[in-house]
């Protein structure tokens, strides 16, 4: 894919506070790209940048190769779903659609033609002369997604667009949009908080932490290799052992954690003593590991039945906490509070660079000696 | 019983809460009204000639379509003013909203009579704004701005603008920025989302402010009185005359029926229009 919108060293400081860091970006044409980050990590002031609503303190967005920092947000061409959608209260559904066409001076025939395909490819026909307040969240976002497409605009911002919504239809939506992307082609560039959501859509996610991109990379990759702690408890959970003595052996880091030597393959550069593994790659049982697995002793704590699958919380001797995910139809064969091993494949362990790549620290590491765990999604209906 | 009250709308005190008002309007407001009417029908003798002499097309015509005129007019310019004054003020930076805040209060301290006689002092053929204009050479004698329908129509202005202000503002500020920001993204220039989005959105308040400034102004007495100078009489004023100078009560009252009915029109007008849901917000 080509380069299409590029961004060199953009900044942007309200007063004191920075709320970006010289950002690089490159947005590829026809991409499906998200900013993800905990409220406040800049992603929606970079939006803000990009839709040409905000000045940037300093650097450059360029456009095909076109300085356009400069350019006033109604000649950018650049669609826009706002959070909340702002949508004309005073027009119909089908006047809204068409208001980006008749700013632009396009005849009332073809105004009429393509609100008309719109308004078939989000699915609202028969709403066209409702005002949007007579339509549910979810319809009035489709007016908002086809109100921003109808000129055929090359970029397309969405600011949280589905964060208004209820469970199911926020995944519907996902589909929808993700189909919508598919058949225009258009480079979309999503904002959310939300890491499922980000998981589900993206063809690439950049995430934001303290007014800094941290990692940019295919979902995949920041799930399986994340660049740092930030990104691995922020994307999914995560058990996070911290070896005691850390050394190489053998293209392997192995290190001591409650009495057990860990090892996981070495990365390039300096010695972690990071070692994390993934829930769903914890087994919870009564035997040790065998030859080509490690583990580590802890009690069963509590079990959380989520239906798809169970939750198991553990807790090892020095308290810190483990969490593992065990699928449906493996019948929990373990009892609360009764001395267990916790296994994974060794191959499944991953050591993170514990010096961050982000400019600044991000989250401060906990005090704690031995493994944390995070759930960081917290959306369980 | 004592159960029923207590189930219904409340107790005894509740009820003569309720009824207050409605009972000082019957005593205070509605049954002299009705003697006014009677007046306007009896006095010097019984039947409709006051009426007639009001409807005829003599100086009495004239008056009111006089006050409708000047009613008219000095609501538009106030419009108009207000408006731009609830732009500015409702789109400002903090600094320029209490500025704003502070100039639209401060008339409300200051008795309309002062404020009549201050406008008279500026606009009189020797006062300040002639005085200022004639010593830097920029005409050569005064513009006879004092004591006429310009005089009256400044100082009605001046007087309703604050007025004015509440409602357009008050709708203004519930415009939500981000309608406005939308339309801009979507390729409006700002002249564009001004006219198409910003007005449409604002007219609910426009239309209160208006209907509640022109019933203001069509029973505006005070200000008329001193910047008219006797020359620009309007209903009030002349309803005055009627009754403490050439006690014609008959025709007074006939003059206050007709111009309640006026006020009645309007505002009954607005009210199938509009709806009494846009008064309120």
């Amino acid at each position: 894919m080509t380069s299409h919108i590029k961004m060199v060293g953009v900044s942007k400081a309200f007063g004191a506070f920075n709320a970006l860091n010289r950002i690089d970006l490159d947005i590829r044409r026809g991409e499906f790209l998200t900013f993800l980050g905990p409220s406040g990590s800049g992603k929606t002031t970079l939006l803000m940048i990009l839709a040409g609503f905000e000045k940037p303190s300093g650097g450059m967005v360029t456009k095909d190769g076109a300085d356009i920092t400069g350019v006033s947000a109604d000649r950018r061409n650049f669609g826009m779903v706002f959070q909340g959608y702002a949508l004309f209260p005073h027009m119909s559904v089908a006047d809204n659609i068409g208001f980006p066409l008749r700013v632009r001076g396009v005849d009332k025939r073809e105004r009429q033609a393509r609100v008309a395909d719109m308004v078939d490819l989000v699915g609202l026909a028969g709403h066209q002369s409702k005002r949007p307040q007579d339509l549910s969240g979810g319809q009035q976002q489709r007016v908002a997604l086809a109100r921003a497409l109808v000129f055929g605009p090359e970029l397309l911002l969405l600011d949280e667009p589905l964060s208004a919504l209820d469970k199911n239809l926020r995944e519907q939506l996902q589909f929808e949009l993700k189909e919508i992307h598919r058949k225009t082609g258009t480079t979309f560039v999503f904002v959310t908080h939300d890491q499922n959501e980000a998981l589900a859509l993206s063809d690439r996610i950049a995430i934001f932490n303290h007014g800094d991109i941290v990692q940019i990379d295919t979902p995949e990759r920041l799930y399986s290799a994340p660049c740092d702690r930030f990104t691995a408890e922020f994307l999914g959970s995560i058990n996070i052992f911290k070896l005691k003595n850390p050394r190489r052996q053998n293209g392997s880091i192995i290190g001591e954690f409650g009495g057990q030597v860990l090892s996981a393959p070495a990365l390039e550069g300096a010695i972690s003593s990071l070692l994390s593994v993934r829930p769903e790659f914890l087994d919870v049982r009564e035997a040790g590991p065998a030859s080509d697995e490690d583990g580590v002793r802890a009690v069963l704590r509590a079990q959380v039945y989520q239906g798809g699958s169970t939750i198991l919380k553990l807790a090892t001797a020095d308290g810190s906490e483990l969490i593992a995910m065990r699928a449906a139809g493996q019948a929990p064969c373990v009892e609360i509070d009764k001395p267990v091993w916790v296994t994974w494949p060794r191959l499944r362990g991953r050591l993170i660079p514990e010096n961050s790549l982000s400019r600044e620290v991000t989250e401060p590491l906990t005090t704690t000696m031995g493994g944390t765990w995070k759930i960081t999604s917290n959306r369980t209906a | 019983m004592a159960g029923a009250s207590r189930n219904g709308n409340g107790g005894l005190g509740t009820r003569a809460l309720l009824w207050t008002l409605p009972v000082l309007l019957l005593t205070l407001y509605v049954v002299p009204f009705a003697g006014v009417i009677s007046w306007s029908v009896t006095q010097p003798e019984v039947g409709f000639g006051q009426y007639w002499r009001i409807l005829s097309g003599g100086d009495m015509t004239n008056v009111f379509l006089r006050t409708l005129r000047i009613a008219v007019v000095s609501t538009a310019i106030t419009i108009l003013v207000g408006f731009c004054l609830s732009y500015y003020w409702v789109m400002g930076s903090r600094l320029r909203q209490t500025i704003l805040e502070v100039c639209i209060f401060i008339p409300f301290w200051i008795s309309v009579l002062v404020r009549a006689f201050g406008w008279l002092i500026i606009l009189r053929d020797n006062g300040l704004a002639n005085g200022f204009l004639m010593a830097t050479r920029l005409i050569s004698e005064p513009l006879g701005t004092g004591r006429n329908e310009f005089a009256v129509i400044v100082g009605m202005v001046h007087f309703m603008v604050p007025f004015s202000v509440f409602p357009m503002a008050t709708v203004m500020r519930k415009i939500d920025r981000r309608i406005l920001l939308a339309a801009h993204g979507l390729g409006a220039d700002p002249a564009t989302v001004f006219r198409k989005i910003f007005l449409p959105l604002s007219m609910p308040g426009v239309f209160a402010a208006f209907v509640m400034v022109l019933v203001f102004s069509v029973g505006f007495f005070v200000t008329p009185a001193i910047l008219g100078g006797g020359r620009v009489v309007m209903v009030a004023e002349a309803v005055f005359v009627q009754m403490f100078q050439t006690t014609n009560w008959g025709l007074g009252a006939a003059m206050s029926v007709v111009l309640l009915v006026l006020i009645g029109a309007i505002v009954g007008l607005a009210y199938r229009l509009l709806g009494l849901r846009s008064f309120v917000g």
